[in-house]
């Protein structure tokens, strides 16, 4: 993912939010850019020596309690430091904001056409507010 | 064929009918609440809450079990809800500690969905296990009464009817509340910032269960053995809910569903008979819809997660289905109970380590959402159980 594409991104949540950008495009354009980050990071953790081999022994010692969650996590965290090249990495609030978006919208798309929506509106936007917030941060 | 009544509830204006009303009494008490219940009318009762705090519209409707002139009901089924129901909303509020006893509830159709009657707050009430248990009793006995009193008519070629009358009242529920007193008196700092999200918080746990009927009686007339009434006792409706004192307390945490390696049972809600939902549209009933719809939110928006290609056809959505079922039963792939989305839905997870493929169920199987999580999702679904 280039920084291009990084900014591809904040542009649409912007767009998004500012009422540039009907919701269902939002989804199509998002689900995209969104599955892309992800795949780099899918792809840095799998061509690191360490990182790929170690998080599934930190899972294993986490369910068997042999470490706590919060160690796990801290964990994890000091492995996705080591990652290069991801502009968005794991455990950070940016990708937690992310996330957030993308199961949000894919939440909000599967229901909305229905009388009860699982996810309004109102909450996408906000997701999306949060996640430019987290983005500013980050940079 | 089935069709919905004109409303009798005295509150109640027929569908495209307003009240006339002159200008002089707009502001009067009377016509505000006139007002405000063409808006819930309008636009619902999930939307109104919004806008103001209040109980669901009392249910007062009537409908028919209709059978033609060979004996075969003709009533066609209802859609099924697919959003966050009362009830889900209400038994959250319980298995999260907002309110005592846990006592888990369902939503009961007091004109039966198969029968037409619509998943929503028209139809719908939050009841108790036992009460939904009793009434599938009596719902069983009068369908089979009704049934035979067709075959009874048609034997004449005469078509048969038996009326369906349901009702149900709802109070407001001031008493689930808090107020800046009641905090103050549980010690909370004047100046902390979680006092309005405590008191916005019990509002919505008030709001929710304002929609537990205070009483509820369905009537069954037209059969050739006379009227069947069901009428459960206020106790046998739901328990007496009360707020849980410890969640007025500055340090409470709400109890989040979180189980690693559950065991619950592991089942996915299939289409009945691919079959004939392919070659036969007229005779897809609304379940066939529902799971048909949910299918190909997958494989549209995610088909090269489960190896399928971007189209509604039955024989794609049949092979996504598949490919989700076995994925469900490998017990390689770990079950969390856990919440989806916001906390909004009890579910059931279900994710392979390895690839980060998750598919998302009800408890009861009903397909929720499917997916390959990303890293960070995955990390926070194994330590929170959530997604979203």
């Amino acid at each position: 993912v280039s920084e291009q594409e990084l900014r591809e991104l904040r542009t649409l949540l912007e767009a998004f939010r500012d009422g540039g950008v009907t919701p269902e495009d939002f989804v199509e354009r998002y689900s995209s850019l969104w599955r892309k980050l992800n795949d780099e990071v899918d792809s840095a953790i799998a061509a690191h020596p360490s990182v790929g081999p170690t998080l599934p022994r930190l899972r294993e010692m986490e369910s068997r309690g042999e470490i706590s969650t919060d160690e796990y996590l801290a964990r994890v965290q000091g492995l996705y430091e080591s990652l290069s090249g991801v502009q968005v990495r794991p455990g950070t609030a940016a990708a937690h904001a992310l996330d957030h978006v993308y199961a949000e919208a894919d939440a909000w798309d599967a229901t909305q056409d229905t009388d009860e929506p699982l996810v309004s509106l109102d909450e996408l936007q906000e997701a999306v507010r949060q996640a430019i917030r987290a983005l500013s941060d980050q940079a | 064929v089935y069709e919905h009544s004109q409303p009798a509830n005295r509150n109640e204006v027929a569908p495209g009918r307003r009240p006339q009303r002159s200008s002089a009494d707009a502001c009067a008490p009377e016509a505000v609440v006139r007002r405000l219940l063409d808006l819930q009318r309008l636009v619902g009762n999930q939307a109104t809450a919004r806008l103001v705090q209040r109980k669901p519209a009392d249910i007062d409707q009537t409908n028919t079990l209709s059978y033609d002139a060979s004996g075969k009901l003709t009533n066609a089924g209802a859609a099924r809800a697919t959003g966050p129901t009362r009830t889900k909303a209400i038994n959250a509020d319980l298995s999260r500690g907002w309110v005592t006893p846990n006592e888990q509830l369902i939503g009961g159709h007091l004109f039966g969905r198969a029968f037409g009657g619509p998943d929503n707050e028209t139809n719908v009430v939050p009841w108790s296990q036992k009460t939904e248990a009793d009434f599938s009793v009596v719902e069983t006995n009068f369908k089979k009464q009704a049934d035979s009193d067709a075959l009874a008519n048609a034997a004449s070629a005469k078509t048969f009817t038996a009326t369906v009358k349901s009702q149900a009242t709802f109070q407001d529920r001031p008493d689930l509340k808090v107020d800046e007193a009641a905090l103050d008196k549980e010690g909370w700092p004047t100046a902390d910032p979680g006092r309005t999200e405590r008191i916005k918080k019990f509002d919505e746990v008030a709001e929710h269960f304002s929609g537990v009927p205070t009483s509820v009686t369905v009537t069954v007339s037209g059969l050739s053995t006379g009227a069947v009434s069901f009428k459960p006792s206020s106790a046998d409706i739901a328990p007496t809910f009360a707020r849980n004192p410890a969640a007025l307390k500055q340090a409470f945490v709400e109890t989040i569903r979180f189980k690693r390696n559950a065991t619950e049972t592991r089942k996915l809600l299939k289409m009945p008979d691919w079959a004939t939902f392919k070659k036969s549209p007229k005779l897809r009933t609304a379940d066939d819809l529902f799971i048909n719809k949910k299918l190909g939110h997958v494989a549209s928006r995610h088909p090269g997660d489960w190896g399928v290609t971007n189209s509604n056809s039955p024989d794609n959505l049949k092979a996504l289905e598949t490919k989700l079922e076995a994925f469900i039963l490998d017990g390689g792939n770990e079950q969390i109970e856990g919440v989806y989305v916001l906390n909004k839905v009890d579910v059931l997870h279900y994710v392979n380590p390895a690839t980060k493929l998750w598919v998302c169920t009800e408890p009861d199987g009903t397909l929720v959402a499917s997916y390959k999580l990303g890293q960070n999702q995955y990390d926070i679904l194994i330590t929170k159980g959530t997604v979203g």
